[in-house]
Formats: structure tokens, C-alpha cells, sequence
């Protein structure tokens, strides 16, 4: 069990930054944090993982309130991880290997174990070939792949992407959709934040919005994207697989994969 | 970027071992200590070649290498072989000044001529060995000389860091730059004084958020070296 009851959370007791915020995210996964700059997208990221205290209302983790204590932290954080949003503030070590290694090797976990976990996270990042790399000649999206490999690794149940997808080119972003797609399939539970309505709407099942730290709207697909003048109010707007369905008429695909496959059968829905 | 660091990335040397490596460059360095002038300068010659052929850069660049701790070495020179004294026997060439000599002293002039040789030598060494030993194999060997783990973390670190903070610097300058900020004297006294106070800025909000991603990674206080 995961979830968060009424909370409010601020950096410090003057400003509060998310306020009354209460989530289930037991069931329908993947799902999404949409929000605009500064809704408190990572505010929330980091209050899920322990890292920031909620001053009011609570976590539960396992039919537990998630305590704060150093050893229950611990223990909640081998389920729960956590990639941020810029790949330099993560990454540690001058070889690829290394870092990815580095919580592993804290945790104290053997050699040869340690190898297995790198060479599955490698091949499903596709940076196999990337592993005696050194990590400041990598590329913005390269880093941010290492950095997904340093939380995949330590094979946590949970796994929370800030922004997967902001600063990556049309390849890299596709390739990150199809990497978060495969850790779905797989078995993650997982939880996204973005702006990128795109790639929310074709991957996730299930949508929180934040406004200005307030939760003002959450639903499947079809309760939220449907809701133009929310978002619009929260400043984002509506996926174009959303859009073509209100303005022209089309049907409403559940991601870009059925719109392809119907186009290409002859778009026997159109008109 | 540390071009000196890509280069031994694409130096023809680069798959030797870093031991052998290692290894050539101390024995280099004690023959450079030990030898006479003579050997100092036609080793030093073989070293210049090697360097510029492994490494692929051009012979312009590796002067001007040499030419950079030149004036230092100069100093050095000039100053060993300059001396005051009360007679002018040992003197080549002397002026004297209120009583005293000053002038090229005869006996310090071969100390003078080996020092200068040896290091030069020894900086073409050590020329050699950077840019043929990338900084993972330079680890590696530090770590076989059972360096303790602490320094050698600590060089990691380093390493890491001062690119972030050199791009950093690099990105405040320039946008100085585009917006007029060294114009005059005054103006780049003042820029400068903000790009400081940006950059201390920035550093400390990368290092709390750094912090955090160490506390996810269940960071120990220590950075296992494998
Ligand atoms: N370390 C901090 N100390 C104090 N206030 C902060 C801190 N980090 C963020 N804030 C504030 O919290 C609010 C939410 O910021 P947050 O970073 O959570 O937004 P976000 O939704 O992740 O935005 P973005 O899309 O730009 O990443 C902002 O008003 C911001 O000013
Ligand atoms: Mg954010």
C-alpha cells in the first residue's frame, strides 16, 4: 500500500508549497504528475521519498505511516527509488560503471551480483556500450540514461521519474518512452512527472494535476484530458490524440500506437 | 573540457597497460635524474617524437607545452648562475657596486646547465606519461600504489567536480559577455565580483541537492573505489 493522506508540505514553516494533498497510488499503473513550472511536481517527488517532511497529514507505505527515522528510511527506500531530474546532480563517479555501481556497493552487495544487475541495466538502457565511458564526455541524454541505470539496479518496486523527458531530442524522447514502456511491462510500479501531455497521455493510466501546489483534478484518461478549461487553468493544455478527437471528430485512441495501427488500416473511423 | 585528457583518450598508447606505463615513467624519470646533459638532451629529443607521433598533435603544440614552465626553468637558471660576492675570481663576466662583485659565476655555471637539462627532461617525461595515461588508468595506478582510499577519492571528486564548475563559469561568463558586462574596467571589476558570487551561489545549491541524491543512494560517508 502507497499512499498520502492529506498532506501539506513547505521547505520551510514560512511558505507552504503543497497543500492538502492526498493520493492512491495502489492501483492503475503507471501514473502521472502533470503541472506546470512550479506546480510542485518535485516537491512531491521528494516528500514521496522521505527526503522532505510533510508538516501536516502523512505517508503510508505498507499499511504503515512511513516513519523518518534513519533504519525505517532505509528499508523504505529499497522499495521506493527515485531519478531526478538533472542527471549532473546524480552522478558521482568519473566512469559510467562506477557511479552506477555506487549504491550498490554501498548497500554492500557482492561483486559478482553487482555485475549481473549492471549488465541487465545496460542492455535495457541500451548503453551497453557506454560502460568505461567517461561521464562528462557523455551527452545530456546519455547522462540522464546513466542515471536511470543507477536506480534500476537496485531493483526497487517503485521507481519515480521527474521529468524522463525534458531537455531529449524527438530519438531521445521516444527512446525513453519505449524504455519506461519496457520497466512497465516488467512489473514497476511507476510514477512520472512532466509537462510533456504527449508522452503522459500515451503512457500513463492514471492522472494527478497539480496547480500551484494544489490538486485540482485526477482521473483515468477520459476524466481528465477531456476537462480542457482545468488544464488550460492549470496552464497545460490537451494532448493532440485528445485534440483531433474534440475538433475534428476523430475517435478517441488510448495512445499513439492505436492511432497509428487505425491510420494505417485505412482510418475506417474517419468522418 | 581538459583537452589534455581526450587526447590520452586517442593516444596510440592508450591500450598499454597503465602499470608498464607507470613503470617506463619512473625508469624515464631516473635517467633523466641521473644522466649527463648529453643523454639528458638525445633522450629528451626520442621523448619529444614519441609524444608527438602517439599523441597525434603537432609540433607546434608540443613547443609551446615546453615553452610554457620555460620562463620558470629560465628564472631558476639565471638565478643560480648570478651571484655577489666579495672577489670577482670565480667570476666570468662581473660588474662591481659599492665594493661588491655581481656577476656570472664560473663554478655554478655546469649545476646551472644539468639542472636546466634535467628539467626539461623531466617535463617531457611526465608530457609523455599525461597524455598517454587517461585519468582511469592514472586511478588505477594510484590505486595499485596503494595510495590511501581517501586521496584517491578525494582526486575522483575533484575530477568530477571542477568540469561542472568550469562549464558553470564558462556559462555566467558569456552570458556577461553577450550582455556588455566587460565594456570598461569598472564594469568587469563588477562582473566579476557577480560571477563569483553566482558561482559560490550555485555551488552551494548543486551541493545540497547533490546531498539528497547521496541520501537515495544510501551514501555511507565513503565513495568504494572498485
Ligand atoms: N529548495 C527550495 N527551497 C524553497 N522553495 C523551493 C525549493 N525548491 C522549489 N521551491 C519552490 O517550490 C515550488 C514548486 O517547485 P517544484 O520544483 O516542486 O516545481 P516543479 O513542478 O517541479 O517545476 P518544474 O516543472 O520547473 O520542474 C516553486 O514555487 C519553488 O519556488
Ligand atoms: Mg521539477
Amino acid at each position: 500500500m502507497f499512499k498520502v493522506e492529506k498532506m501539506c508540505v513547505g521547505y520551510d514553516s514560512q511558505e507552504e508549497i503543497l497543500h492538502n494533498i492526498t493520493l492512491d497510488l495502489d492501483n492503475h499503473h503507471p501514473i502521472g504528475i502533470l503541472g506546470a513550472n512550479g506546480s510542485g511536481k518535485s516537491t512531491l517527488f521528494l516528500t514521496l521519498v522521505g527526503l522532505l517532511k510533510p508538516s501536516k497529514g502523512k505517508i503510508i507505505f505498507g499499511d504503515k505511516k512511513l516513519g523518518y527515522s534513519k533504519k525505517e528510511l532505509f528499508r523504505f527506500r529499497q522499495k521506493v527509488g527515485i531519478v531526478f531530474q538533472e542527471p549532473d546532480q546524480q552522478i558521482f563517479y568519473t566512469i559510467v560503471e562506477d557511479d552506477v555501481a555506487f549504491a550498490l556497493r554501498n548497500l554492500g552487495i557482492a561483486e559478482e551480483e553487482i555485475a549481473k544487475r549492471l549488465d541487465v541495466a545496460f542492455d535495457l538502457l541500451d548503453i551497453q556500450h557506454l560502460r568505461k565511458k567517461t561521464i562528462q564526455y557523455l551527452s545530456y541524454g546519455q547522462k540522464k540514461r546513466v542515471a536511470i541505470a543507477s536506480v534500476l539496479v537496485l531493483e526497487t518496486e517503485w521507481i519515480l521519474l521527474d521529468e524522463p523527458t525534458a531537455g531529449l531530442d524527438p530519438a531521445g524522447r521516444s527512446h525513453m518512452i519505449h524504455i519506461i514502456k519496457r520497466l512497465i511491462s516488467e512489473g514497476k510500479k511507476v510514477i512520472l512527472s512532466s509537462h510533456d501531455m504527449d508522452l503522459m497521455y500515451d503512457i500513463c493510466q492514471y492522472f494527478y494535476v497539480l496547480k500551484e501546489g494544489n490538486l485540482i483534478l485526477e482521473g483515468t484518461k477520459q476524466q481528465v484530458f477531456l476537462e480542457k478549461n482545468l488544464l488550460l487553468d492549470a496552464k497545460l493544455e490537451q494532448p493532440w490524440l485528445v485534440k483531433i478527437h474534440q475538433q475534428l471528430g476523430l475517435p478517441l485512441y488510448q495512445d499513439e500506437a492505436e492511432f497509428s495501427k487505425q491510420v494505417a488500416t485505412g482510418g475506417k473511423h474517419y468522418g | 573540457m581538459l583537452s589534455i585528457d581526450r587526447i590520452a583518450y586517442q593516444s596510440k598508447l592508450v591500450n598499454v597497460a597503465p602499470e608498464i606505463k607507470g613503470i617506463a615513467y619512473l625508469v624515464l624519470l631516473i635517467l633523466m635524474f641521473q644522466g649527463t646533459p648529453l643523454i639528458q638532451a638525445t633522450l629528451f629529443a626520442i621523448l619529444a617524437v614519441v609524444t608527438i607521433y602517439t599523441a597525434n598533435i603537432t609540433i607546434k603544440r608540443y613547443v609551446k607545452w615546453i615553452l610554457l614552465p620555460l620562463p620558470f626553468i629560465l628564472i631558476s637558471f639565471i638565478t643560480i648562475i648570478f651571484s655577489v660576492t666579495d672577489t670577482d675570481t670565480n667570476l666570468l663576466v662581473s660588474v662591481s657596486v659599492f665594493g661588491k662583485y655581481m656577476g656570472l659565476n664560473q663554478e655554478a655555471l655546469p649545476m646551472a646547465y644539468s639542472l636546466f637539462f634535467r628539467a626539461i627532461g623531466c617535463l617531457a617525461c611526465t608530457f609523455l606519461f599525461s597524455v598517454s595515461v587517461p585519468f582511469n588508468q592514472m586511478l588505477l595506478l594510484l590505486k595499485k600504489c596503494r595510495l590511501p582510499s581517501v586521496l584517491i577519492e578525494i582526486t575522483m571528486l575533484m575530477y568530477r567536480f571542477i568540469f561542472i564548475l568550469i562549464e558553470e563559469t564558462a556559462n555566467i561568463y558569456h552570458a556577461q559577455q553577450m550582455r556588455y558586462g566587460f565594456r570598461t574596467l569598472k564594469t568587469s571589476y563588477h562582473s566579476f565580483g557577480l560571477l563569483l558570487k553566482v558561482l559560490f551561489v550555485q555551488s552551494f545549491d548543486r551541493y545540497e541537492k547533490m546531498v539528497v541524491s547521496l541520501e537515495m543512494k544510501y551514501f555511507q560517508g565513503d565513495f568504494p573505489l572498485h
